[in-house]
């Protein structure tokens, strides 16, 4: 494909999850014969399979693409996927950077939705320009002039320029494309300028390093030349270049205004940051891109293998998933419950999530993670300042001057009839109001600031139950603020399980202890002996509940055909046992350490 | 001529009842002349193949399902075949419910051979009898008398756990039994198993801790009696154990015949599927489980240790060509310690705090 820079178009789609982006990603690939059908897997651009399984856009991708136009040129588009939930927002913001224009995607039968009011917000920062397309109109319950509406009020782009679609069916897609190339602006920027190169995502490749996907925002960049990461302040030797179509082509050199990705030999995947800017020694850019954000985990927990002897196979599994996972950190730590393993580092819960299901998948590893918890700023009375990922390591009370946590700007957005319910849902998680807007004539947004920490604990899913899935959310880091917050203790047999200390809002803690070790009582089964479960602050007990003794454990009736199938219970029992952990005398099972996430649930 | 085999156990199912009691799960039909016809002819063949291939049985057992709901013509057609297969001193057992009982049942029962009865009489109290849908009235003194003019050797079914029993139901329920001065029963906690109607209707097991209270009192109550507890929820006097069920209690083999029955042959275990209408097609569809060297000893396990007496150490050891007690030492050594096994005169067993949960110890042996 020739270099011409007028010719080139480089795009996002934009979608709430589940209003079809890659769908309709598929469709344009298939369209502009991109690949063929035949070969094509559904959904070519969600390529773990984990992704494919969930429906959701992880990882960053980006695809390049020719596409003849009806007005008689041949253009490089370059599509630009994006992962599509909060945890990720700032991998969004990069991959938009990366583009001129993007195409929103408004399901017909859902209308907007927080989530891509979040993400086009971040497009219009980002000075995109934007192609409406209403998804899913072959559907019988799809209100396309409902659509338009709300995007001449919401978005305030004339609703009737939309595109009416259905990704499924493959209706006026091409429409997509021509305004792709009418009102798109190809990439500005010259090729005798000084390197600037956007990045906007990594992955880890055995035999090359590093493989870096790159826009050229200025200048251009050969292979051989001596490269720059301006952050780090490292420097490589390209070893190769090239774009992906999906297939990889390798190039000798790429242009301005060009998608694709860069080889370097570099080892280690932490010295790309998504956002950096790439120039070349020698002839460097004066500044780098703006945008570029230090991204820091924000939700951690504790990964312990069950069986204590797989540390090892646990660690290199870590390893691993690091080399393509910037954002994923790890540091060994030791719990006297749970013995050797890792404080992990997770950029949200969806995070942690697909790291645990990664493990246990692709690892084969059975797997104890305790309660997520944010970083705790502990301020001492010695003025020095400790920053807490792990409640168990709190420091003494008496040590300490005051505590500060993390707090979210949360934007539900909800019919009007659910305001209620959530509302209090937002006070209940010590939320502080900030604001109330009309979306429409239906539904509004509500503003709250809400402890991180509640949002993690199981926030979502009770917005969710509270509003007949009809509310969402979108939430982003604000700041951090002081907060009555104490450690509380479990016990089990009297002893302190050190991997179940949380850190509780000292006002609501009787009440939480309470649900806690009730709900510990639920999940632990009956065990050889009674078992006190207490829960403790400051080494005052403030619940207690026992678990029993195991009184009768024996099938009454076995013969015959009977034996088999005994046998297969018994089996699958083992098989359970197998993901319980022992902690002293008590066997645990994996939600024990999970049960804090859910003790509200009695409200219900 | 074939040599012919030696398996000293037959099992045959017959899958039909009157009613469908509201806790079973066993295979089973609603009774219907015409199904009953193809489903004997079916299990003529399966009696014949088994008489050509196979020596005589120490032990016959039909069960069911309600083998005793066929009336005297229809039992005579596998009786007649099954009379020809039973060596002289076999254990020969049918299960009745009480209602079918005649005289003249009784009388062709002991034509054939049948020496031994199994009586699911599940409970005497009248509530719980209307709750399982029973709704007979039963003199079982005049009953029972009239079962020992032909057959001698009998067993009742019990159930417990109902509902809304209580401790006094139980010890009525036995007094009662022990009144029929009868030499075993089998007394079951109910189970709500997933393909029963009361599953269907949300209905509650007993919660674990009264189960056991009961449980105890069984055993105290029948031990005063003179019954021994030899198997977790067998009870006999004067040695009366059921030879056919200590053969599988023993992990011996055994074959068996009729929709879902299950058998155990050389190295497998087997199940017929329970498809009616394939089998009354005359397929036989056969779903077998290749036992390896782990999977015998876990069934030996799973077998033995339900008996009170458990098994031979040295028996143990000759079958696996191994040392229990080393191979096993940690476990048996934690579960001596807990009071939950003993080891006694050679015999490896459970105590009586350990039957009660031996489905936790057997998972130690897994």
């Amino acid at each position: 494909m020739e270099y011409k820079k007028e010719l080139i178009r480089n795009f996002s789609i934009i979608a709430h999850i589940d209003h079809g982006k890659s769908t309709l990603a598929d469709r344009i690939l298939e369209l502009t014969e991109t690949i063929e059908k035949r070969e094509m897997k559904d959904q070519i651009l969600d390529s773990m399979d984990l992704e494919r399984e969930r429906g959701i856009t992880i990882k960053l991708n980006a695809v390049t693409i020719r596409y003849n136009s009806l007005n008689g040129n041949s253009y490089i588009f370059n599509l630009i996927d994006t992962p599509g939930h909060v945890d990720f927002t700032y991998e969004v913001s990069r991959s938009l950077a990366a583009c001129e224009g993007a195409v929103l995607v408004i399901d017909a039968t859902q209308g907007i939705e927080a989530q891509t009011l979040a993400n086009l917000y971040l497009a219009v920062d980002n000075d995109l320009t934007i192609i409406p397309v209403i998804n899913k109109i072959d559907l019988p319950s799809a209100r396309i002039d409902f659509c338009r509406e709300e995007i001449s009020e919401r978005i305030g782009i004339d609703g009737d320029s939309a595109i009416p679609v259905s990704a499924k069916t493959g209706e006026n897609i091409r429409e997509i494309l021509e305004r792709i190339v009418s009102d798109v602006p190809a990439p500005s920027g010259d090729n005798n300028n000084p390197l600037k190169a956007l990045i906007f995502d990594s992955f880890y490749d055995s035999y090359r390093g590093v493989v870096v996907l790159i826009r050229i925002k200025d200048g251009c960049v050969h292979v051989g030349d001596e490269i720059k990461l301006m952050r780090t302040g490292v420097s490589f030797k390209v070893t190769e270049l090239g774009i992906r179509t999906p297939k990889e082509v390798s190039k000798k050199a790429l242009y301005c205004g060009e998608v694709g990705y860069l080889c370097a030999q570099i080892k280690d995947i932490k010295d790309v940051d998504v956002g950096d800017t790439i120039t070349i020694v020698n002839n460097e850019a004066k500044e780098a891109l703006p945008g570029y954000r230090k991204i820091n985990p924000m939700v951690y927990c504790g990964i312990y293998p069950t069986d204590s002897r797989k540390y090892e196979e646990l660690k290199e599994a870590l390893e691993k998933l690091c080399l393509s996972d910037s954002s994923l950190r790890f540091e060994p730590e030791t719990s006297q419950a749970l013995g050797f393993g890792f404080r992990c580092g997770f950029l949200g819960l969806l995070h942690m999530d697909v790291i645990q299901e990664r493990l246990e998948r692709e690892y084969g590893l059975d797997l104890i993670l305790t309660a997520p918890s944010v970083i705790y700023k502990i301020f001492m009375t010695d003025g020095s300042l400790i920053e807490l990922d792990n409640p168990s390591k709190m420091p003494d009370l008496t040590l300490i001057n005051h505590i500060e946590e993390p707090y979210v700007t949360a934007s539900i957005m909800t019919p009007e009839e659910y305001i209620g319910p959530i509302m209090q849902l937002c006070q209940d998680k010590r939320g502080i109001y900030i604001d109330q807007q009309y979306f429409d004539q239906t539904r509004r947004v509500i503003v709250y600031e809400i402890p991180l920490n509640e949002i993690i604990y199981n926030f979502f899913d009770k917005l969710k139950s509270y509003t007949k899935g009809y509310a969402s959310l979108d939430y982003e880091i604000s700041e951090y603020k002081q907060s009555n917050l104490a450690k509380m203790d479990i016990l089990l047999n009297g002893d302190v399980i050190d991997a179940l200390s949380s850190i509780v809002y000292k006002p609501d803690a009787y009440k939480k202890g309470l649900k806690l070790v009730s709900k510990l009582k639920e999940v632990i089964p009956r065990q050889q002996f009674e078992v006190p479960v207490q829960a403790a602050i400051n080494g005052k007990v403030i619940a207690r509940c026992d678990i029993k003794a195991v009184r009768k454990d024996v099938l009454a009736k076995c013969y015959g055909g009977d034996i088999s199938r005994k046998r297969k219970l018994l089996e699958k029992q083992k098989e359970g046992k197998k993901r319980m952990k022992m902690v002293g005398s008590v066997e645990l099972p994996q939600e024990a350490f999970m049960s804090i996430l859910s003790v509200d649930d009695d409200n219900d | 001529m074939k040599r012919k085999k030696k398996i000293n156990s037959l099992y045959i199912h017959i899958p039909f009842c009157s009613n469908i009691c509201p806790y079973c799960d066993f295979v089973k039909l609603i009774k219907n002349d015409l199904f009953i016809d193809q489903y004997l002819k079916e299990l003529k063949k399966d009696l014949h193949n088994i008489k050509n291939g196979y020596k005589k049985f120490k032990s016959i057992y039909i069960g069911g399902g309600t083998p005793s709901i066929l009336n005297c013509k229809d039992l005579e057609i596998i009786l007649r075949i099954l009379f020809k297969l039973k060596k002289i001193n076999c254990e020969f057992t049918i299960e009745c419910n009480p209602e079918d009982i005649n005289i003249e049942k009784l009388k062709l029962l002991k034509k054939y051979g049948i020496n031994r009865i199994s009586i699911g009489i599940q409970s005497f109290n009248e509530k719980i009898l209307r709750e399982i849908k029973r709704d007979y009235q039963i003199d079982y003194f005049k009953l029972i008398k009239l079962v020992k003019k032909y057959i001698k050797n009998i067993n009742v079914d019990l159930i417990y756990g109902f509902n809304g029993q209580t401790l006094n139901d139980l010890e009525n329920d036995l007094k009662k039994f022990t009144k029929l001065n009868i030499n075993h029963l089998s007394i079951y906690s109910l189970i709500v198993d997933k393909n029963s109607i009361f599953f269907n209707q949300g209905y509650k097991e007993q919660n674990e801790d009264d189960s056991r209270i009961f449980y105890d009192y069984i055993v105290d109550f029948l031990r005063k009696n003179g019954f021994k507890r030899y198997e977790v929820s067998n009870f006999a006097k004067k040695k009366k154990y059921s030879r056919h069920n200590l053969n599988y209690w023993k992990n011996g083999q055994y074959l068996a015949i009729g929709i879902g029955a299950s058998g155990y042959v050389d190295n497998f275990r087997y199940r017929i599927a329970p498809s009616f209408n394939e089998y009354i097609k005359g397929k036989r569809i056969i779903e077998k489980e290749i036992l390896t060297k782990d999977l015998m000893k876990e069934y030996f396990f799973i077998t033995n240790l339900r008996l009170e007496d458990g098994f031979k150490i040295k028996e143990f050891n000759k079958i696996f060509k191994t040392n229990f007690l080393i191979d096993y030492k940690d476990i048996v050594s934690e579960l001596l310690k807990e009071d939950l096994v003993m080891i006694k005169s050679g015999y490896f067993s459970c105590t009586d705090k350990g039957i009660a949960v031996l489905d936790r110890i057997l998972l130690k042996f897994m």
